[in-house]
């Protein structure tokens, strides 16, 4: 595809614990298009994060990487030496993480945090700022992550700013080089709704106006409802069903997706739902066909023996389960 | 006191002093609970509902105020509450992974109440296996250690651990925040067929609304320590007064069109919730509010009755009072 900004496929991240080897991620692949707001959903440890981290090559030193193919426009990631990815990283993908008083450091101002930040991503593309110019494009990119009053920020310390504040603060620090793809791993969930309402909005706001492709991470459905195009939903290390968000919600298909989305209490009421039984299965020794057959209703003799690719199962949307087809 | 009633909570007060000033944690809240309903407590963080949720258990002496449970006063702190009184409450905490000794296995932890309270003597198996599967757990997990057990699982024994007793009250603080949606489901009703076979009273304490609506009979909304709404669950979803309840109901992110149809529109999330140390004057809710008036920041509201049980906290509603 020529329009295909980032194309993942065949990846498989290992860890290696003192149990043995954890086989997180089996076999995921997946296409985040140009200007394109792509979802990615599933339940805690379900591999989505580690998934973010195989992609930027930030993982830990436990972590396998048996398979991978990973390009970004063209250029495979796995290939690229250390400055090659370092330019990746200054100018071209930022991560936002779901805690924002983990990724800032408690013992700097908020200006030598960004400052860093803008100075690199500039000096990457060539520019060498000088201090003040720095500064001002500092309080640009505050100004723009909706902040009030950014030259106070900047004195400030990430103690002395709300949860919204410096997740804001984190998103700013993220425009510096996010120029291509911006990933948002949870980025509202350590929030309280009115103030995750109000990131979710500025990101949105932000991308669309950047044109910037960003995926958007996140077990809230309603979150990745009302903002991306398009949606892969993520089990125990497997994507297992992509689709057009309004495909995706008016008609799930895999019995993942339809428990998952059916397991979401409605403001409309009628009753609470009955979830999912079972529980997600041991990495050490996952099952040896689709990792859902331990809690799927549908569940054939096939469905234990053989591991279920993804299939075409309609326009753009496609499906991992043997109930369709193969 | 009317009989239909398990508690009562009247101009419940509880102030923390603090270096730099006096923090209001809980500021004049009353509300009751009647006999085999589940009330919901609904706030953001800081709102003040975990520490409402703290005093009724005992964790903390209220500064003033009255708690009466069955018409018996008990605003005290646990260490002078009887020992009957105390097996008649039970809480459950947000975050199984703190709430569960890690050295102690699911027996041990289920027959401490047992023993404490003098309900089982000697051999406890039978008592522990019967309350594993109240909560629809494989009684082989009876000597396993928390950390062998998934995160939905351990908030199981933590349910089991509060029914051990036979209480009449539980406080439910956030039972499922910290879990996923798919458990979620399967945790909730659990405690829904408790409720009716024990016919158990809950005080349930959460920041999700989508799930109050599901299990709450009626919901107080709770902001800087005050309740500015409380109502049927009906009432509540369908004719929201307060603009802060509007501005959560906005903010909820939905997956069906029914639900989106069902927010109200034409109001945004702005601004933040002011730290607990500078409350704002007047109505506390001011500076976010989108339909401010002039008399708001200067008085604060008082409860207003609009409805009948349909209670509201804001000066919109003044020229209503009935």
């Amino acid at each position: 595809m020529s329009s295909a900004l980032l194309n993942v496929e065949e990846l498989q991240v290992h860890f290696k614990v003192y149990g043995g080897i954890l086989k997180v991620l089996n076999d995921v692949a997946l296409t985040v298009n140009e200007k394109e707001k792509v979802g990615l959903i599933g339940e805690s440890g379900c591999g989505k994060t580690t998934t973010m981290k195989a992609i930027m090559r930030i993982l830990p030193w436990n972590a396998i990487v048996p398979k991978a193919k990973i390009y970004f426009k063209g250029k495979d990631v796995m290939k690229m030496n250390d400055s090659e990815l370092k330019r990746l990283r200054r100018r071209s993908i930022s991560i936002i993480f779901q805690d924002p008083t983990a990724a800032l450091n408690p013992v700097f101002k908020i200006r030598d945090q960004i400052f860093d930040v803008v100075k690199y991503a500039n000096l990457e593309m060539g520019k060498n700022l000088s201090k003040k110019e720095i500064e001002e494009e500092a309080i640009r990119l505050l100004r723009e992550a909706a902040l009030p009053e950014p030259e106070r920020i900047l004195d400030s310390y990430p103690f002395q700013l709300s949860g919204g504040m410096r997740q804001r603060v984190c998103i700013a620090m993220a425009l510096a080089s996010a120029h291509e793809l911006l990933i948002a791993d949870e980025p509202g969930t350590s929030l309280d709704v009115t103030i995750e309402d109000q990131i979710l909005r500025l990101l949105k706001q932000i991308v669309e106006e950047k044109r910037t492709s960003i995926i958007l991470i996140s077990h809230a459905l309603g979150a990745v409802k009302g903002f991306v195009d398009r949606v892969y939903v993520m089990y125990a290390g497997c994507i297992v069903e992509s689709a057009r968000t309004p495909d995706l919600f008016r008609e799930p298909l895999h019995p993942y997706t339809k428990g998952l989305l059916a397991a979401v209490p409605k403001l409309t009421g009628g009753g609470v739902p009955s979830g999912i039984k079972g529980r997600v299965p041991d990495y050490m020794n996952p099952p040896l066909g689709c990792r859902f057959v331990t809690r799927c209703e549908h569940a054939m003799p096939i469905c234990e023996k053989k591991q279920p690719r993804m299939i075409k199962a309609g326009n753009d949307r496609e499906v991992a389960c043997f109930l369709y087809g193969e | 006191m009317s009989s239909e009633n398990i508690l009562e909570v009247i101009n419940l007060k509880k102030y923390f002093k603090v270096s730099k000033g006096i923090i209001k944690a809980v500021d004049d809240v009353s509300f009751n609970v009647k006999y085999g309903e589940t009330f919901g407590l609904v706030g953001e963080s800081g709102s003040g509902k975990s520490t409402t949720g703290h005093i009724i258990v005992g964790l903390y002496a209220p500064t003033s105020g009255k708690i009466l449970f069955e018409g018996m006063d008990i605003s005290m702190g646990v260490e002078k509450r009887p020992l009957s009184l105390k097996k008649k409450i039970q809480m459950v905490f947000q975050d199984p992974a703190t709430s569960l000794n890690p050295k102690r296995t699911v027996r041990q932890i289920i027959e401490l109440p047992l023993k404490v309270h003098g309900i089982c003597h000697g051999d406890t198996t039978q008592k522990v296996a019967e309350l594993l599967q109240m909560v629809e757990l494989p009684v082989e997990y009876m000597d396993r250690y928390p950390t062998e057990l998934g995160g939905g699982e351990k908030q199981m024994v933590a349910i089991a651990r509060a029914l051990a007793v036979n209480p009449k009250f539980i406080i439910l603080d956030e039972p499922t925040s910290a879990l996923d949606v798919s458990i979620q489901a399967k945790i909730i009703n659990m405690l829904m067929r408790v409720q009716k076979e024990f016919n158990l009273s809950y005080l349930f304490i959460t920041h999700n609304l989508s799930l109050m609506r599901n299990v709450a009979s009626r919901v107080a909304i709770m902001y800087l320590g005050k309740i500015v709404e409380l109502a049927s669950t009906e009432e509540f979803f369908y004719n929201p007064l307060h603009p802060y309840t509007k501005m959560l109901l906005s903010s909820i992110p939905v997956i069906t069109d029914e639900e989106e149809a069902m927010k109200p529109k034409k109001i945004v999330s702005t601004g933040e919730i002011p730290g607990a140390l500078n409350v704002p004057p007047g109505c506390s809710f001011h500076p976010r509010c989108p339909e401010r008036l002039e008399i708001c920041d200067k008085i604060e509201p008082c409860m207003l009755e609009i409805a009948p049980g349909h209670f509201v906290k804001c000066h919109l509603y003044n020229s209503m009072r009935t």
